[in-house]
């Protein structure tokens, strides 16, 4: 089961799975993953 | 330093110098993460379009005005501008219709507290990035190694579930829980983002 649900996102863009599966419609986690994006990076 | 942080700093200083194609490229790379955030709060697609805009605008008024000080943390700063935009129009709903807050739109307005940036907040925002920095250190250690390869090291969910030996679900899953616990903890310290 987890091998097929893996095939099938290898085909998504990162950015694509992460509004998918990760920021689900939430505005907070959006603005959260941009903020440590930015923050962490430097 | 980080290619992407580089870049924008490379089209603000090549806009700054007269380029006028390096906003409007500056704001593309850009365009999708503001679009989605502004759509998510209003759920109108119109309305988020013409939001979009006003916030373009108004971020291109204040760099052209000398008032925005590059640190780095240039999408955020949109998505702030973005964020205030939306509480204006919930604002105006509320007066121009007699609706009650939920109605308006503020609750969907969230949580986590936002702050415009001056250039005296320099200490400040300084010290609430150290604070959370620190608070990555006390997610579950599978999430803060998510967190970790995503955001230090710039790795793909795919690159990050290969490495760890996991599904992308499971990758995918524990980055969403990082964020998760990590406004929890922002809110539990009251910090306020800027």
């Amino acid at each position: 089961m987890e091998k097929s649900d893996d095939y099938a996102l290898r085909s998504v863009s990162d950015e694509e799975l992460l509004m998918r599966e990760v920021i689900c419609g939430d505005h907070e986690l959006l603005y959260l993953d941009s903020y440590l994006a930015e923050i962490l990076r430097s | 330093m980080n290619v992407q942080v580089l870049s924008d700093q490379v089209l603000l200083n090549s806009y700054l110098a007269g380029n006028r194609s390096a906003i409007s490229q500056l704001i593309e790379r850009h365009s999708r993460r503001v679009r989605d955030y502004i759509r998510m709060m209003v759920k109108d697609n119109d309305v988020a379009d013409d939001i979009f805009q006003e916030t373009f605008i108004k971020a291109v008024r204040v760099i052209d005005d000398g008032r925005y000080s590059d640190n780095g943390k240039f999408l955020s700063w949109i998505l702030r501008i973005a964020h205030n935009q939306v509480i204006d129009h919930f604002r105006a709903r509320k007066q121009s219709k007699q609706v009650n807050e939920s109605e308006a739109g503020y609750d969907v307005l969230g949580t986590l507290r936002f702050a415009e940036r001056t250039v005296e907040d320099e200490m400040v925002s300084a010290q609430i990035e150290n604070d959370i920095r620190k608070l990555v250190g006390f997610l579950p250690e599978e999430q803060r190694e998510v967190v970790t390869m995503r955001y230090y090291a710039g790795l793909s969910f795919k690159e990050i579930a290969e490495q760890t030996g996991v599904s992308i679900n499971t990758a995918l899953g524990r980055m969403r829980y990082a964020l998760i616990n990590l406004r929890k903890m922002i809110r539990e310290k009251n910090l306020t983002l800027c």
